[in-house]
Order: structure tokens, then sequence, then C-alpha cells
């Protein structure tokens, strides 16, 4: 048996062990490997926030759950902590309502460290979420000519939007009440929401990896103005921040395996022509 | 290492799951049936607490628009599915009521976002991308030309470079699935070492 031979027999638990070892060995001792912040995706999303003024409102939604926030949630974390920091105000909804608590619940752990660094994040005042409503996109339809109403005028924990001041700024969704619309987006329903009801918005992509080859139609042809794509770029914009946390510490690792995938594919693609030479 | 319950509970149902990449198991299929039983109990608990009870004590009670009630009793027909034979026909009326919104809705917008793409492709030809971008566009809907004259030279080279342009396109998907994969394999490692063994990263 050749090498060839014994590669194409070989367990698949030994590539997974591999990979797994490629995984965590950067993790425990990283190496530092360059992060390039994309100029066409993740910056736009950046000067997005960066061009608002304090008390500006914009609109964030969670359509993504917990199989997603490996590469979602550091996406979601940087960018509500560069709003919070711009003094921008932040209302979320969410599509999913699998991910509407793990939602709540980063964006919870978000603003008690931005409160401990001295950075305004109040509940109700800074940002608030009325999480997942069902009814799907007619709702969110609904959601644009009476956003209290199709909420019922409470948030995820019950309470009332009178009792919010943030929420009397927001009785109306639409581009005068808010400066645009940042969505994390995992599957469907997801992106077509915003580019069917809200086209002439300002809209912003959260994106996870596997999607955002499909999601690059819809930056160059200006339906979403900017796109954070998957860890990376998550990574980029904690870079962009100046404050390096989860996605950058996660992207050595990332890279790392991508390159023992890059080996499997050419050996795979060695092996097949070599099979094909030989008849099989 | 943690002391938090719920830690351990997280920490060894992702081991169970991941277990299965070694070989289908016990652990792995308790993790399996505990997730979807959890996901189901959540979804009863949350749409009653988030949707059910807000809407009817606002709409119904508070502004009596009692018409609210009548859809909910159209919406439970749907458990006609489990009634005798005789009576099942009842379940088709709130699917058909929904399939005829849905459809009503996604077809008055639904257009709008693919000729937006659609009026993208039309590119004035003055840059090196536009014109790749032309040809690469007309090769692969030419791989797609089914009809008449598919058997000529020209339209099965052009078809030819569209497979091939596709298989970049479709390389690029598969690069980013990779690394996606990798991106949620590496948010459970670093709960795994960061929040349960207590290891800093």
């Amino acid at each position: 048996m050749n090498l060839m031979e014994k590669f194409d027999a070989i367990d698949p638990r030994w590539i997974y062990f591999v990979m797994a070892l490629s995984l965590i060995v950067p993790v425990l001792k990283p190496i530092g490997l360059a992060i390039t912040i994309d100029e066409v995706t993740t910056i736009p999303v950046y000067n997005w926030i960066e061009s608002l003024q304090p008390g500006d409102i914009v609109v964030g939604d969670i359509a993504f759950s917990g199989g997603s926030e490996g590469e979602l949630g550091p996406q979601l974390q940087a960018w509500f902590r560069h709003c919070m920091m711009k003094g921008v105000k932040v209302i979320m909804v969410a599509q999913w309502n699998t991910g509407e608590r793990l939602g709540y619940t980063l964006l919870e752990e978000t603003a008690a460290e931005l409160e401990e660094e001295g950075i305004s994040a109040e509940y109700g005042v800074d940002w608030a979420y009325p999480g997942y409503k069902p009814g799907g996109t007619t709702l969110w339809r609904q959601m644009q000519l009476d956003f209290w109403e199709a909420c019922a005028e409470v948030d995820i924990l019950g309470n009332s939007f009178e009792d919010m001041p943030l929420m009397h700024k927001f009785r109306k969704w639409d581009k005068a009440s808010s400066k645009g619309i940042m969505a994390f987006v995992a599957g469907a329903p997801g992106l077509p929401t915003y580019t069917t009801y809200f086209p002439d918005y300002d809209i912003y992509l959260g994106n996870v990896a596997v999607q955002v080859p499909g999601a690059m139609n819809n930056l160059r042809a200006g339906q979403i103005k900017g796109l954070l794509a998957g860890l990376p770029g998550g990574a980029e914009y904690e870079i962009l921040l100046d404050r390096p946390g989860r996605a950058v510490k996660l992207m050595d690792a990332q890279s790392l395996g991508h390159l023992w995938i890059i080996v499997l594919v050419i050996l795979g693609n060695i092996g097949f022509y070599m099979k094909s030479r030989r008849g099989e | 290492m943690s002391t938090d319950i719920q830690i351990w509970v997280q920490a060894l149902c992702t081991l169970a799951v991941y277990s299965y990449l070694y070989k289908e198991n016990f652990a792995y299929r308790i993790a399996e049936y505990t997730l979807v039983a959890l996901y189901t109990s959540y979804q009863i608990t949350r749409l009653f607490h988030s949707f059910a009870k807000p809407y009817f004590e606002k709409y119904c009670l508070e502004e009596r628009q009692y018409y609210f009630i009548l859809m909910g009793f159209l919406g439970l027909l749907l458990y006609f599915r489990y009634a005798p034979p005789q009576y099942r026909w009842l379940a088709r009326y709130p699917i058909a009521v929904s399939v005829g919104w849905g459809l009503g809705g996604s077809l008055a917008r639904s257009p709008r976002p693919v000729f937006t793409q659609l009026a993208d492709v039309m590119r004035p030809l003055n840059t090196v991308d536009n014109f790749l971008f032309f040809v690469a566009f007309l090769a692969v809907m030419s791989y797609f030309f089914f009809t008449t004259g598919k058997e000529s030279k020209f339209i099965q080279t052009s078809g030819r470079i569209g497979r091939y342009i596709m298989m970049i396109g479709f390389g690029t998907a598969f690069g980013n699935t990779v690394q996606g994969r990798i991106s949620l394999f590496l948010n459970r490692l670093s709960f795994l070492l960061v929040d349960w063994l207590g290891i800093s990263i």
C-alpha cells in the first residue's frame, strides 16, 4: 500500500483529531497573525456609526440562534459597544425567537462592562429590547406604521414601553426615527425582510461566513451598505474600536484551521488525480 | 474550574454533542433529545408570555377588538389534523388563509430586491472589473441555455467557461462554510477553556 492509498483509507477521526489540535494550540498559545481590515465590507459599518450624532436611534435585529453565536456574538457585542461609546441609541428586535434571549444576554453583558467603564448603557434609556414578535414579515411591515401597537407595547422582559424613555422617541419605525438598520443574520428570515420591506433604509449586515458570498451581491447592488463577515468581521470591528476581544483572540486558530483544510483539499485532489490516471 | 452548575451542564452537553465525531453514542442521543425538548418547551412558554398574553390583554380586553379571538379560533382549527378522519378537513382552513395571505404578500413585494440586483447587472463596461463581470455573467447564463442552439460550439464553450466560473463561486462558498464551522467550534472551545476550565486565553 503506497502513501496515497494509506491517506485514502485513513480513519476520518484522525482528521478531526488533527483539526482539534490545530485549533486548540493557537487558542492557548496565540501566534499573533495579522488581521487585515476590509475596506469594502467592515469599514462602511464602522463609518456609519461614526457618522451618527449622540441621541440618534438605530435598529438592530437578532436573526440568529445559539448555533451561530460564535460568529455573530462578537460582531453584535463590538457593534453595540461602538454605538454606546458614540451615544447612539439602540433598539433591538429579533426575527428569530430562538436567539432572542441569547441576544439580550450578550447585550446585557456588554452593557454591564460599559457601565463599569463609565460609559452610559442604561436599559430603557440608551438601549431597548422589544425582542421577538411573531407574525413574520407582515408584522415587520406593521412596525413601520405603529411600532408600539405591533409590539403590544411590551419588551422582552414584559416592561411597558410607557416606562421606557427611549421608546417614547420611537413610536413609528421610519427613516426619520431610525438612522439605519443593522441585521445580524444567520439564515431565514433574515436580510430579505429588510431588502423587501425597508428598501430605502440604510441597511447593514452582520452575516455568518457561509452566507457571505451571497450577501456580496446585495452589497454590490447597494441593497446593503456594509457587511461584517463571520468571525473575522467581528475581529476587524474589535480592532477598529481598539479593544481586541473574543474574536481577535480566536483568529489565529481560525487561520490555522483553515490552513489545515486547504492542505486536506490539496491532498484530496492529488489523490483524486492519481486515481483517475490509474483509471480507478 | 467553574463551580457553577449551569456551566457544568453546558460543558457536559457540549462534550456529549462532540462525542458524535467519535461515534454515535448514548450521551449524544441524550443531548440531542434534551435540546429538542428544551427548544419546544421554551418556544411555547416564550410565545405565551411575549405574544399570546400581552396581545390578548392589550387588544382583546383593553381595546375590545374581539376579532382577535376569532383569528385565535381559526388557528386552533389546525389541531383538527389529529381529529377523527371525517373532521380533518377543518384543518385546511387556517392553512389556506395563511398560505393565501403569505403568497399575496410575497408576490406583491418579493420581486423588488431581485429586480434591484438585476438592474445592477447592467453596468457600463468602463472598468476591467465590470467587463469581467459581464463576461462571467454571459458565460454562466449560457450554461443554463437548454433550448435550440445548445449544440453549437460557441454555446458549449461558453457554457463550459460558465461552469468553471460557477465552480470558483462554489469554492468561495465552501471556503466560507469551513470558516464558519471553525468559528462555531472555536466558540465552544473558548467556552470550555475559559468558562468551564478557567484557563485564560
